[in-house]
């Protein structure tokens, strides 16, 4: 039992280490001077394709934003309207009536439902040299895109770019702060360091672009995908393109504001997540080259950390009621001290490399390992759930759609 | 407020992290702290606050790392867990103190740099000579050129280069040539400004070429009666305005660079 006990410790380890390291490369790749993407004699086309279901509450707002985007090339923006019942339509529609550049797609109804049929219809109908992806929620910077461009087109073996995303709506409450948190931490960071040591992006699921050639070589999105994120990083990956990470290209997103939303959110996340664990078993060939680090960290992060949880509560519990008597000789107190200050440190790195430290931040970040990420386990157990009922069952995935807040509310698509 | 919030702040946690280490630490223990403390400070004033933090990082996670190695398979009551967690602590406040002490330094450094320079922009006269400043300049040129193309008017701009092998020589020449094209030209209707380095530029408003050469003729009368000084030891260029205030902006700013000469 102690060599089964040690054995899973050893291996919790290796994963801190392991992300401790991405911590300091991300920090390094932060601090250089010369990240930044230079400007190109000629801009290739790019379309931005914006799916939405139901977005009245915010898809002015993300159209407001994409009027004001500067870029020098050919720029066409699609709203891909999958039969929205409330005013997205109608918005869209006064968007493209006063725009030449802004497009109003009705996406034609059709099965599996979810972003990745409407962004595969979505390529379809447009034409250019870059596919661009942007949340309906989403407000980017005037230059984000110019910049995701600048760097996919001097990045050689570049098949696209990815930016950073930041929560618009932040100081609403403890969960929105801890949100941003979490998103500066594990995926800027995160991603910063992946880049920086092993020339590693992931795609975020917006604020990205890709090349029109290389979608079309790979097939596009994979439909049943839930997500087509991670999914389409592991495709591109397998095929030897580099996915830039480019974090001045930052857009604004709003992120659930309760609880319920969130873990709505979050399962079908992890459910997306179980997916690509599933078939990235079934699949060796994503387990070659520099595939091998995707695929190890969604397999450490989703079975070997779980179950390194699992065991060590279950062995908590036994040794509370006295089923079992540890002769361990680990030092419990300074494993648990250690993993605390090793979350900490992540979450104060990311705030400082993106240069927003402030005080109730560091806070939040002091109790959001006995709180937020103690949730890890709860997800993956729903998401676990429903994974394997949807299996039982034979039945396409359904698109569970975050619902978007207005003034506090919110208002479910 | 805020500033003075922050250093009190640093100056708090630097003392407490020093008392505590004369407190728990043995001597070698106490050395280690604050030599760590003195490198990680030494590097950030050398290099950079985010490169810093970089080592401040390596430095926290390894000592986490080192204390899981070194107690890894050892019985220790809890008593002694948590005093080497309290060891841990002092180590990792005191090097976050020394970090935070050279990072405020540093940033008050880079905001009295920036400062200086949105001072230098502001500011309407080039100190030495009374010439205006660039910025000043071209805020004056654009109203200027404006109104003479409304009235149909021509313009024109000249642009001196000091020229001479050694600086301390070029600078006088300057500070010499600057006062005479002053006296040479119209008070209320030109314009002389800084073009750069030891380059002047002056903008004669309404008037054609000979307006130009009555000019160049009354600086050549003044630069003989100066001291010391001869129409061979700066050159110029004359200018035709153009069409409107962005060709002479974009002109102007290429000699401003150094482009043009």
């Amino acid at each position: 039992m102690n060599t089964v006990f040690n054995l899973v410790a050893i291996c919790f380890w290796l994963l801190l280490l392991y992300y401790s390291i991405l911590t300091v490369g991300g920090i390094l790749f932060r601090a250089k001077k010369n990240s930044k993407t230079k400007s190109l004699e000629h801009y290739p086309s790019v379309a931005v394709l914006i799916p939405a279901h139901n977005e009245g509450v915010v898809i002015a707002d993300t159209l407001h934003a994409m009027s004001k985007l500067e870029y020098p090339g050919e720029l066409h923006i699609y709203v891909l309207n999958d039969s929205s019942k409330d005013e997205t339509g109608e918005i869209a529609q006064y968007y493209d009536d006063s725009y030449a550049h802004i497009h109003h797609i009705e996406v034609p109804p059709g099965t599996p439902r979810g972003k990745s049929r409407v962004l595969n219809y979505g390529i379809s109908i447009s034409q250019s040299d870059y596919i661009a992806v942007y949340d309906a929620d989403n407000q980017p910077e005037p230059h984000a895109l110019r910049l995701l461009v600048e760097a996919a087109e001097t990045t050689p073996q570049a098949v696209g770019a990815v930016g950073y995303v930041k929560t618009i709506n932040e100081s609403r409450n403890a969960l929105t702060r801890m949100i941003a948190l979490e998103f500066s931490a594990f995926q800027l960071l995160m991603q910063a360091g992946r880049w920086e040591l092993f020339k590693l992006g992931s795609l975020t699921g917006t604020n990205l672009i890709i090349r029109r050639d290389i979608l079309e070589q790979v097939g596009g999105y994979d439909s049943y995908a839930l997500a087509e994120d991670a999914d389409l990083t592991l495709t591109l990956t397998d095929i030897g393109g580099l996915l830039p990470i480019v974090p001045e290209a930052r857009t604004w997103e709003q992120e659930p504001e309760n609880f319920k939303v969130w873990l709505k959110q979050r399962t079908r996340w992890m459910q997306g997540n179980l997916y690509l664990i599933e078939k990235t078993i079934k699949n060796p060939r994503l387990f070659r080259g520099r595939n091998f680090i995707h695929s190890a960290q969604l397999l450490l992060v989703y079975i070997c950390f779980v179950f390194f949880l699992l065991m060590s509560d279950l062995w908590f519990l036994l040794g509370l009621t006295g089923k079992v008597h540890s002769s361990a000789t680990t030092p419990l107190l300074i494993l648990w001290f250690e993993s605390w200050l090793m979350y900490y440190v992540q979450l104060v790195t990311a705030q400082m490399s993106d240069k927003t430290l402030r005080p109730l931040d560091l806070l939040v970040s002091f109790l959001m390992y006995f709180s937020y990420a103690q949730m890890w386990l709860i997800l993956l157990v729903r998401g676990a759930y429903y994974h394997i009922k949807l299996k039982l069952t034979k039945k396409e995935p359904i698109w569970d759609k975050t619902a978007r807040f207005k003034q506090g509310k919110n208002i479910v698509g | 407020m805020q500033n003075k919030m922050t250093s009190m702040m640093i100056f708090i946690l630097l003392y407490i992290s020093t008392i505590l280490g004369v407190l728990y630490l043995n001597t070698h223990e106490l050395l280690f702290m604050l030599l760590a403390s003195f490198l990680i400070g030494l590097f950030v004033l050398f290099t950079s606050s985010m490169l810093g933090f970089a080592l401040l990082i390596v430095y926290v996670l390894g000592h986490g790392f080192y204390s899981v190695g070194v107690t890894w398979g050892k019985e220790i009551n809890i008593n002694i867990q948590s005093i080497q967690i309290l060891k841990q602590c002092i180590y990792t406040l005191s090097a976050v103190a020394s970090w935070l002490l050279i990072y405020s330094i540093n940033k008050a450094r880079e905001s009295y740099i920036s400062l200086e320079k949105e001072v230098i922009e502001l500011r309407k006269f080039e100190p030495s000579t009374d010439i205006l400043t660039f910025n000043e300049f071209m805020e004056r040129a654009k109203l200027l050129i404006t109104g003479m193309r409304r009235r149909g008017e021509t313009a024109y701009y000249l642009v001196f280069e000091v020229i001479g092998e050694k600086d301390y020589q070029k600078r006088v020449v300057y500070e010499k040539l600057t006062k005479l094209l002053l006296q040479s030209v119209r008070v209320n209707y030109d314009l002389v400004g800084k073009g750069g380095h030891n380059r002047i530029i002056v903008l004669l408003s309404n008037t054609n070429e000979e307006g130009v050469q009555i000019v160049l003729q009354r600086l050549a009368q003044k630069v003989d009666a100066e001291y010391n000084l001869t129409l061979k030891d700066f050159i110029y260029s004359i200018h035709d305005v153009g069409d409107d205030f962005a060709t002479f902006s974009e002109a102007v700013a290429s000699w401003k660079r150094g482009n043009a000469s």
